[in-house]
């Protein structure tokens, strides 16, 4: 946990500073690209020999399901409170919270479906989501169980999450994780265009 | 998102050749070291957005407020939904 407070603030430090200079843009995605792979390809070698996780997804069968419905239901029940107590309208709410997380997606489909500062808002907000996700995720384990843990993610509990739900959880909730979030991930498109279009 | 579930599969599989202790320790120690400068990287990004330096007091709390409550109403739904699993299953 201090170590991933630290490792990010120390981070966003650098590069609100200009420690590390933009002009090695490039280099800096290719670096969050490889260390994703290692953490990925760690978290699989560490689960090959966790019976216990494959034991959990064979008993729930279909039920592994249950948890992104769930986690998506309530992702946008709490955007819909948001839209009674906020000057914003249900359709924002609703469209920005279906980012689940995934910043970059969220905040691109907007701006193209031609809301910019819609986009730029969803960017954030789901950045947002992502570090409450990052900094929370083992008092949320510990409080309110697994399933809430990996709900707690969203789209990302199958990539940068997805390492610290492995150690908190001893690997447990991996297969868990990387079900629901390429759930989540599936859905995003989907969700963030009808809630934009059609609400 | 498919070659992140590929590469999860073949450490995996890398994982299964050899003893179990070497796997999960050498996991461990990548998937930390990797975690550790995946969030480094990242802060380095967030750091350098200009544009979310300049909306940031403008939309910061809006967009704090709302990701605190989807993520809230995510682990309580969830939360919900295990217990009554985990009810169902029991004989």
């Amino acid at each position: 946990m201090i170590g991933i407070v630290l490792s990010l603030g120390t981070g966003v430090l650098f590069g609100f500073s200009g420690l590390f200079p933009s002009a090695f843009g490039g280099f800096l995605e290719r670096w969050i690209d490889i260390s994703l792979y290692v953490l990925v390809f760690g978290v699989g070698m560490e689960l090959a020999w966790e019976s216990k996780a494959f034991e959990e997804l064979r008993s729930l069968g279909f039920r592994v399901f249950l948890l992104p419905l769930a986690a998506m239901v309530g992702s946008l029940l709490g955007a819909a409170f948001v839209a009674l107590c906020s000057p914003m309208t249900l359709r924002e709410c609703l469209a920005v919270a279906s980012g689940f997380g995934w910043y970059s997606l969220s905040g691109v489909l907007l701006a193209r479906l031609g809301n910019p500062s819609l986009g730029l808002f969803a960017f954030a907000t789901n950045v947002f989501r992502e570090i409450l996700a990052l900094v929370s995720l083992e008092w949320v384990y510990r409080v309110f169980g697994g399933w809430a843990a990996v709900a707690l993610g969203g789209a990302t509990s199958m990539d940068t999450t997805l390492g610290v739900l492995s150690r908190v959880s001893g690997g447990k909730l991996v297969p868990l994780g990387v079900v629901s979030g390429v759930l989540h991930s599936l859905c995003v498109p989907f969700w963030v265009t009808l809630f934009f279009q059609f609400l | 998102m498919w070659l992140l579930l590929v590469v999860l599969a073949l450490g995996f599989l890398v994982g299964k050749l050899v003893r179990s202790d070497l796997a999960k320790g050498v996991g461990k120690v990548l998937s930390t070291v990797g975690l550790l400068f995946l969030l480094f990287a990242m802060g380095v990004r967030l750091g350098q957005e200009e544009f979310l330096r300049m909306k940031l007091t403008f939309f910061g709390l809006s967009a704090l407020f709302l990701a605190f409550a989807a993520g809230a109403g995510a682990v309580v739904v969830a939360g919900l939904v295990e217990r009554m699993v985990s009810r169902r299953k029991r004989p």
